[in-house]
């Protein structure tokens, strides 16, 4: 009998431990990723506001992915800042490479709604509303904003991080109304607040300086103004003059200049990715405009190519045809060394430049908008000089290029590849208004090289400047090797996928089908 | 008590009962004389059969006069016994048997139970030939020999990762691989030494699996290793065999157009669209100023095969075992070291194993084992499209530069005496010169794993004990990658990359076992509990540029170019399970098994859920009386419910911290409310013996339903998330599997057997979410997606493909090329096979024995980006037609039939190539069949060895993966794929050649 007792005792023990192991006290917190923060502080805030900055210009990984796919295959193509050497990439030929959209809209989106949840936490609705920072992520949601409609059209806009399963889309008139109306309310509060400063040093293009954070938003407020001049004259008239007169003033001289610091290893200098990797070179119209004018900024922006002389090549090459030697990037030229780390945190990736505000103040005054006393051709020099003052020349040389009556030269070289220049204008200041329009388009083409491509493309794609060789080849059905024959890029693929009613919308507000020969919004 | 069982019997029997009968009563005991019960007595050509009881005693209406009595037993040799007309009592003894070990099976918590008695399939894997056709990685075994196992394996050269799947794939976010349990604790195999395998059984079914918990219901491989015994002395044994492997080219390459394009020799080009080779003296590739200027053009038509060398694999062990009759241990050593087919490629392997168990009480004993392993490899040969990978470079050689060339000119010093590659492309994106690879890109990894068991078994009563058990599992690896200055693209100023992790599971277990007899109802019972508890941290550092040249460690990082990443997750589970076998006269056996489960990895809210089993076994030749020739006929059915949790740290939303101290949102949306996977799984059997089991065969019918899976689907990024984790699903497999064991010949000297196992699988993804009728599983990056698409089969694989017009041809375009889809939405085929299967022969004459194993993976794709790229870069053999013109055979937009001539160059780089490839031009059928193993070995007999130490002696001669029977792929291995995540298992990409392998192993007994 004793050794039952002893076994029952030890029965009811282990019975005892099977309860105890069933304690469950403890899992919570076990199950907590202690690497990673749940709740962010506010100075934790100020760093996701720069994981924002990055992320709204694509800048998201260690490779800066987004970019490579949407600006530096994409738009650096379509605007012929560069031509394409890497014998893998169609893009330069037109492809619409749908894996490369899908990526850049993620890495996008991921930028976008990182700065929505800023939004949320800084917003009127947050428990700790803090309206100067809501302000300038204001800003900096219609700057991100402005380049992705002009790719696609409609975009998720006010749906942004909305945690559905369906997020619709806005048409593109829909997203600039709203843009203009969002800087109008930032600017007040912004120019209400001049002393103050938010993110500090998570702000990684002014260091949460309010009054350059001002300007930049009045002068957005002129770029967004200028893009649908064509579309909604009247409102483009009221935003472009409310901009000019806007307090606290637009960004006119270089040392405003919006410019992203790099914080290697994870965020580069996305420039100095691909041209790391020496995956482009220069195109054939920027070696036709800037040896035709003798422009010092080619010494400046782009290096001799590893076998002498600064050479570019035409866009849109065969595999095939990258393999000759006039095509090879040892005969072609690269963006300059200083820009081919991407770790170099002494190169900041330029945003935005005083110089575009003086090429669309000079636009504007043609149009006859109420936009100050100075003239037309005193806005078109200023610009020319803003830029050359960005890359280190001033006086003399300055004044030399801008009486200059040099004309674009022609591209020399295999006879299927050369081409006489496209235009006779000249630097200086020319007698009619067209030859006038081309001219700032043309010079607005060269300031923004090489960081700007998206505003270029979309400014060629309105205005039609600066003219642009055709391409020598073309690959997509809804394209030709005209050059502006690709008005868009198609929506992400993984879209009809994942986001079927959203993208549906999006198509119906496209206002034509999904293809690259749709024309958008503004560009009627 | 025994009046009723004899009514029973005569009830049963009733129509056999002849006038003439008389009563023999007896007792069956084994050799410690000890009674051995379910023993079948049978009478020999007469129609009288019992069963022993728990005592071993049985009682038996045979005829008048002598007879003879057949005694088997599961674990004993059978024996027959002549029984006089006069005798009374009789008492046989029974020699214990290992040959007949298959018939007891290990089963889940180890507890043994007889083959006969379990209500789902199961399936012994014979040990025998496991140690003898040696795999360094012992799953690579069991290819074609388990019926409804499929692996695949990874191409990384010696130790590649190996995938086990039992009746086909069913979680979309969840492993699908089966779970290894050795000696009764979650293991692997890739570390375990095939010397120390005492038994091997596979359990299919997730009811067989049911008390595992969740990490079993992909079914369970259940190992025993081996222990000492008791009173057999000291027994020692050796093990040594060799291995080669062999590289054999399956693939086609041209070998009569130089590098180049548009029928050019380009010195720089890497394409293989050049000019014809007729020796002509032309422009060096090479960028070497020392390196001649010009050289002859000459085709190379053995660079693939001059690369690669014969692999070398040593294995050697040694085990010893003895044990008197309180204390019984094993000890063994085994030691492989060996070099794969890039001859840098090294391995060597150490396991030691030691195990001690015995008596410390008549009613206390104890089981203890620890298990040390330690490897060691150098330049793992990568895979896929990484530019590291030294298959992808020597696959893209042109044929005019030669492998011997490209062995002294890979290098030189420039005038600041920089390292330099030497290549025809100097900065390649995606070039790299194979040499260059292989000797300045290395990588180093090192990993231990100790594996420590002990265990205490109580007897309360005889019928009654208590085992308690801790096992713990530690795995910590360290690894290198170094890529020297001047690798282009990935390693422009030198690379080092260094990981360390670990692992940790702990398993605290008990279980309580009581087995009562009520007359004919016999109770087999456990209750346990098990906590079980892991750690995994890793730590990777990587300098993406280094400052002093080529020298590898972190503080030669260049400025802003070190990062590291640190991953830390914690996780326990609580349950408590019990099980019940009820057995009625042993032939009807009902079983029950519930588990309750307390996840850390779900909400407090479902955290706890319960699973559990039934299922009823009924041996239909015992319980009637079937005609002689019948020695088994038993049904069996099953139902089952198990409940996987999830990964930990998926319940809530983080913001990550970044390199260099940034924050960044999630772009995963957490799964607040997540719930436990549920398997449903039923199961239907059959097992079938005649003619003293020389003809056996199991036919099971299976179906399962996996529902509520966690699965991560993609949701619009504009929402704020990429993905999000729901619970949904449903994917369903149904399925077949017989097997099929047959011993035509059995004669004193030759004996021939010979089994066939067959599995189809049907596989039905029926719903995934309500919004997501379709995800990404996987993909290579370039070519094509394998998804999970509602109502479709589970890995369906999609890539770009032709535009075909409504009569299906090929749409034309101006240029007279193919139209190629911009997107990969032009379905390919599925990744699985429809069924495998494996038939097995062993023949044996006197001392010598020959067995070789078929096997068969039928139906099923497979897409080549490796095709892809040396289709597209011209150099395939394919890619000979059509160079000096080519009209495709399509139509144009309006439907005419198309007559603009292009080129075979034009038409393979738009529909190959690395960056858009068409993959439906790249698609084959994964079938295939080939001669998995041949096994020749030769028992030294015992009087030629009589005067030496040797008790006993094995040769053998052993051949792997030998030839294909049939291959539907162009050029290589279905079955090497690029890796065995679940989403790429149709997917080649420069994976390495083919290998067959020839082994000689000698095994001593001392």
């Amino acid at each position: 009998m004793r050794k039952y007792t002893n076994g029952y005792n030890l029965f009811v023990y282990f019975c005892m431990l099977a309860l105890l192991s069933s304690c469950t006290k403890g899992f919570d917190e076990l199950n907590t990723d202690k690497t990673k923060i749940e709740t962010l502080a506010p100075k934790q805030l100020d760093k996701l506001f720069s994981s924002a900055e990055y992320g709204g210009i694509l800048n998201t990984d260690q490779w800066a992915g987004g970019y490579q796919l949407l600006v530096s295959l994409a738009s650096d193509e379509q605007a012929q800042f560069f031509s394409c050497t890497q014998k893998a990439f169609p893009s330069d030929r037109n492809a619409m490479v749908g894996r490369w959209i899908n990526g850049g809209w993620g890495a996008f989106l991921n930028g976008a709604s990182t700065l929505q949840t800023i939004l949320d936490q800084t917003g009127p609705n947050s428990p700790s509303p803090r309206p100067v920072e809501e302000a300038v992520a204001k800003v900096w949601k219609s700057y991100i904003f402005i380049p992705m409609t002009d790719f696609f059209g409609p975009l998720p806009y006010s749906t942004i991080g909305n945690g559905q399963d369906v997020v619709e889309y806005d048409s593109q008139e829909f997203i600039y109304t709203e843009i203009l109306k969002s800087l109008g309310e930032a600017i007040t509060v912004l120019s209400q607040n001049q002393d103050k400063s938010a993110f500090a040093t998570g702000d990684v293009i002014y260091g949460g300086n309010i009054t350059q954070w001002l300007k930049f938003a009045n002068s957005i407020r002129l770029r967004a103004a200028m893009r649908i001049s064509k579309v909604n004259p009247s409102l483009a008239k009221t935003e472009a003059e409310a901009a000019a007169a806007g307090p606290g003033g637009l960004i006119t001289t270089n040392a405003d200049n919006a410019a992203q610091k790099p914080t290697p290893p994870g965020y580069l200098n996305p420039l100095g990715v691909i041209s790391e990797w020496g995956e482009f070179r220069m195109s054939a119209s920027m070696e036709s405009l800037l040896k035709g004018y003798e422009d010092p900024r080619m010494m400046a922006m782009f290096q001799e190519s590893a076998n002498g002389g600064y050479k570019g090549l035409r866009n849109g090459l065969t595999i095939a045809q990258m393999s000759e030697s006039f095509n090879d990037k040892d005969n072609n030229s690269n963006v300059v060394p200083r820009f081919q780390n991407g770790a170099a945190v002494s190169e900041p990736f330029t945003i935005y430049a005083a110089a575009e505000t003086w090429f669309n103040l000079a636009e504007a005054k043609l149009n006859g908008w109420n936009v100050g006393s100075a003239s037309a051709q005193d806005l078109y020099e200023g610009g020319i000089a803003a830029s050359m003052g960005q890359w280190g020349y001033t006086g003399a040389p300055v004044a030399n290029y801008i009486a200059s009556h040099n004309t674009p030269a022609p591209f020399d070289g295999p006879a299927e590849y050369a081409a006489p220049p496209l235009s006779d204008i000249t630097v200086s200041w020319a007698a009619t208004e067209e030859k006038q329009r081309e001219q700032i388009g043309t010079q607005k083409w060269i300031a923004l090289c090489p960081t700007m491509s998206t505003e270029a493309w979309a400014e060629f794609r309105r205005t039609g400047y600066p003219k642009l060789y055709d391409r020598i080849n073309n690959e997509n059905p809804d394209a030709s090797t005209a050059a502006g024959s690709v008005k868009r890029l198609i929506f992400p693929p993984s879209e009809a996928v994942v986001n079927k009613a959203g993208y549906d919308g999006g198509v119906s507000k496209l206002g034509g089908p999904d293809k690259s020969s749709t024309a958008l919004w503004w560009d009627k | 008590m025994k009046g009723l069982k004899v009514m029973l019997f005569l009830l049963l029997v009733a129509n056999l009962v002849t006038a003439q009968t008389r009563q023999i009563k007896g007792l069956v005991k084994d050799a410690a004389n000890q009674g051995v019960p379910s023993a079948t007595v049978k009478v020999k050509n007469g129609k009288g059969q019992a069963v022993t009881d728990a005592n071993g005693a049985f009682s038996l209406s045979v005829p008048a006069g002598n007879v003879v009595l057949q005694i088997s037993s599961i674990g004993f040799e059978s024996k027959e016994v002549s029984v006089a007309g006069s005798a009374g009592d009789v008492s046989v003894s029974l020699a214990s048997s290992s040959a007949s070990l298959a018939d007891v099976v290990v089963t889940a918590l180890g507890v043994t139970k007889s083959k006969r008695s379990l209500n789902y399939a199961t399936q012994t894997v014979e040990t025998k030939d496991l140690t003898k056709a040696r795999e360094t990685n012992v799953a690579n075994s069991l290819s074609g020999k388990v019926a409804g196992l499929d692996v695949v394996r990874s191409s990384r050269g010696v130790g590649s990762d190996v995938r086990i799947v039992l009746r086909g794939d069913r979680s979309f976010a969840n492993s699908s691989e089966a779970l290894i349990i050795i000696d009764g604790v979650p293991g692997d195999l890739s570390s375990l030494n095939a010397d120390d395998i005492a038994s091997m059984n596979v359990l299919k079914g997730s009811s067989a699996a049911a008390l595992y918990g969740s990490d079993a219901s992909n079914g369970v491989i259940i190992i025993a290793t081996k222990k000492g015994a008791a009173g057999k002395g000291l027994a020692v044994s050796v093990n040594s065999s060799t291995q080669l492997d062999q590289a054999v080219n399956l693939r086609d390459f041209q070998n009569v157009y130089s590098q180049g394009s548009g029928g050019n020799y380009i010195r720089n080009s890497e394409l293989g669209w050049g000019e014809k080779i007729v020796g002509q003296q032309v422009d060096n590739w090479s960028v070497n100023p020392a390196d001649a200027a010009t050289t002859k053009l000459e085709s190379h038509p053995n660079n693939y095969l001059d690369f690669y060398s014969t692999g070398q694999t040593y294995t050697n062990g040694v085990s010893v075992t003895g044990g008197g009759d309180k204390i019984q241990s094993f000890f063994s050593y085994n030691n492989i070291s060996g070099r794969g087919i890039v001859d840098n490629n090294t391995f060597l392997r150490h396991n030691f194993n030691f195990r001690v168990g015995g008596n410390i009480t008549d009613k206390l004993s104890f089981d203890t084992k620890i298990t040390y392993f330690d490897q060691g490899e150098n330049n793992f040969v990568k895979a896929g499209e990484d530019f590291s990978n030294v298959n992808r470079q020597i696959l893209r050689l042109p044929t005019n530069i030669g492998v011997d060339y490209i062995k002294d000119h890979y290098q030189f010093r420039n005038d600041q005496g920089q390292l330099i590659q030497n290549y025809w492309n100097p900065g390649s994106n995606g070039g790299e010169n194979p040499m260059w690879v292989k000797y300045n890109t290395t990588n180093k990894m090192n990993s231990g794993n100790v594996k420590g068991l002990a265990s205490l078994t109580y007897k309360f009563l005889p019928n009654l004990s208590l085992l308690v058990r801790t096992g713990l599992n530690k795995y910590l690896s360290n690894s290198q990658d170094r890529r020297f200055r001047n690798t282009y693209v990935i390693a422009e100023e030198g690379y080092y990359g260094l990981t360390n992790s670990s692992y940790t599971e702990v398993n605290n277990d008990f279980l309580l076992n009581y087995q009562g007899n009520f007359g004919d109802f016999k109770l087999n019972a456990n209750a346990g509990g098990n906590m079980k508890t892991r750690t995994s941290s890793g730590l990777n550092s990587a300098a993406s540029a280094l400052v002093n040249e080529n020298v590898f460690t972190l503080n030669n990082a260049a400025s802003g170019k070190l990062s590291s990443n640190e991953s830390y997750s914690s996780y326990q589970k609580n349950s408590l399970y019990a099980s019940g076998d009820l057995s009625y006269r042993k032939y009807l056996v009902l079983s029950v098994t519930g588990r309750n489960d307390w996840s850390s990895a779900l909400p407090s809210s479902n955290r706890s859920y319960f699973f559990g089993s039934t299922g009823l076994t009924a041996i239909i030749s015992d319980m009637v009386k079937l005609p002689d020739y019948v020695s088994l006929f038993k049904v069996r059915t099953s139902f089952a419910q198990t409940g996987i949790d999830a990964a930990p740290y998926q319940t809530k939303e983080y913001f990550s911290v970044t390199p260099g101290g940034g924050i960044s949102k999630s772009q995963s949306k957490p799964a607040v409310d997540l719930k436990p996977e549920l398997t449903s799984s039923g199961e239907l059997g059959v097992d079938l013996a005649f003619l003293n089991n020389r003809i056996s065969t199991d036919v099971t019918l299976y179906k399962t339903n996996s529902k509520n899976q966690l699965v991560n689907v993609a949701t619009p990024p504009a929402s704020g998330y990429s993905s999000k984790f729901i619970n949904a699903g449903d994917v369903q497999n149904k399925g077949i599997e017989i097997t099929l064991n047959f011993v035509p010949v059995k004669t004193n000297d030759f004996s021939w057997s010979f089994y066939v196992n067959y599995a189809r699988n049907w596989n039905q993804v029926i719903s995934i979410s309500p919004n997501s009728p379709e995800f990404v599983l996987g993909s290579d990056g370039f070519m094509n997606y394998t998804k999970i698409v509602e109502g479709k089969p589970f890995g369906e694989m999609y890539s770009r493909g032709f535009v075909r017009n409504a009569a299906g041809k090929v749409v034309v375009l101006p240029s007279g090329l193919p139209q190629i889809t911009g997107a990969q939405n032009v379905y390919v085929g599925n990744s699985r096979p429809d069924w495998i299967g494996g038939l097995g022969n062993r023949f044996t004459y006197k001392d010598f024995a020959l067995s070789f194993l078929v096997s068969a993976r039928i139906g099923g794709v497979v897409t080549s980006f490796t095709d892809a790229n040396v289709v597209g870069d011209g150099f395939a053999a394919k890619t000979l037609v059509g160079r000096s013109g080519w009209v495709v055979d399509g139509v144009t937009e309006d439907g005419s039939k198309n007559t603009v001539e292009t080129t075979a160059e034009a038409y393979w780089m738009s529909v190959g190539g690395r960056n858009t490839p068409a993959g439906e031009a790249f698609t084959y059928s994964a079938s295939n069949i080939r001669l998995r193993e041949l096994v020749l070995s030769y028992n030294i007999p015992q009087k030629k060895i009589a005067k030496t130490p040797f008790k006993g002696a094995t040769l053998s001669l052993t051949g792997r993966n030998l030839f294909f029977l049939m291959n539907k792929a162009q050029g290589f291995d279905p079955e090497l794929v690029v890796s065995t995540a679940s989403g790429l298992i149709g997917t080649e990409s420069f994976c390495s050649p083919f290998t067959r392998s020839l082994g000689l192993n000698l095994n001593l007994n001392f």
